[in-house]
């Protein structure tokens, strides 16, 4: 089915869309550190997480960058810049870690 | 009527200067076809212009105008590449949403799009994915659209059609346009270039394409 989009829609659409070339693995971290995190009940240990999860960010947009940035054009195309599509990417994923220590800091 | 001109442009790897002198004019109504060897540096020259590589200079210019710093935003060329334009991920109704391209032109030209418009691209045949790429440039809303290999991957009925939907569209936008199926890009060009030892040559006669070494007989 075929959509038609409005402004802020349709940018938001092209940030989800660039996030998902790490999606996946990135949210199974995000994952994976906020269930550490619960389970060590301390508070301080979310600097160690939150390191961690920089760190394979990290490692997962370098990935991107040596397998998948051919891929970029479609995005080129709707006026988004390898930068910016980098950029996308990881203000969704960090932005999303966020959240979860945050709830997790709130609830512990 | 727009136009897309780019000259002054040098790109070098290492020492192996691979474009030194080009000039390229395209307008709107035209057909522009540039041929080459392999590696002769087609796609490179390609990816300057739309404004994803950085060349050492370049002088690229949209009626009068210079494009300059991160032009790709003003989204004044669409570029299909010579690989898959659409990521695995996304489905082919998501890419005309977000190109705004027209659905109705495109589903006259790809009758089959109905049956997969809901699917990944990754989950459908090459050959149908690169015409629906081909299409989706066509009917965006890019005043330029740069096509590398467009052709590679289709059945020769959908490589007829492609040239004559190109025909029929060029008076709504800029076509530049390389393949190695040289007769179907000669037949289609309104100006032919040759690009050969880093520069490119405007073939007014077809004996050029032999001196230039493209062809080994006409």
């Amino acid at each position: 089915m075929v959509i038609v989009w409005c402004r802020p829609m349709r940018r938001i659409a092209i940030v989800i869309s660039c996030f998902k070339f790490i999606a996946i693995p990135s949210t199974i971290i995000t994952l994976l550190s906020v269930i550490t995190f619960l389970n060590s009940g301390n508070v301080f240990f979310i600097i160690v997480v939150f390191w961690a999860k920089i760190i394979t960010t990290s490692l997962l947009v370098a990935y991107v960058y040596a397998f998948r940035s051919k891929q970029f054009f479609f995005f080129n195309n709707l006026g988004y810049s390898n930068a910016a599509v980098y950029r996308n990417m990881i203000l969704v994923d960090v932005g999303l870690a966020l959240a979860s220590f945050i709830f997790v800091l709130l609830t512990l | 009527m727009n136009t897309l001109e780019f000259d002054s442009l040098y790109l070098e790897f290492g020492f192996n200067r691979v474009l030194s002198s080009i000039h390229m004019k395209c307008t709107t109504g035209k057909l522009t076809g540039l041929l080459g060897r392999n590696g002769s540096g087609k796609s490179c020259l390609m990816r300057i212009v739309q404004g994803s590589m950085k060349a050492e200079s370049s002088s690229i210019r949209f009626n009068g105008k210079t494009l300059q710093g991160n032009y790709i935003k003003e989204q004044i060329i669409g570029y299909l590449p010579q690989d898959n334009l659409l990521p695995a991920f996304i489905t082919f109704s998501q890419a005309i949403d977000l190109y705004s391209a027209d659905y109705r032109k495109i589903e006259k030209q790809l009758p089959d799009i109905k049956n997969f418009i809901d699917r990944k691209s990754s989950e459908v045949s090459g050959g149908q994915r690169r015409f629906f790429e081909a299409l989706l440039l066509i009917y965006s809303n890019h005043p330029f659209c740069i096509m590398d290999e467009p052709f590679s991957g289709l059945t020769p009925v959908n490589v007829e059609k492609l040239m004559v939907i190109l025909q029929e569209e060029k008076s709504k936008k800029g076509f530049i346009i390389t393949d190695h199926l040289h007769r179907s890009i000669r037949s289609i060009s309104d100006d032919l270039y040759v690009l050969a030892h880093g520069k490119t040559y405007k073939i007014t006669d077809e004996e050029q394409l032999l001196e230039l070494g493209y062809l080994n007989e006409l």
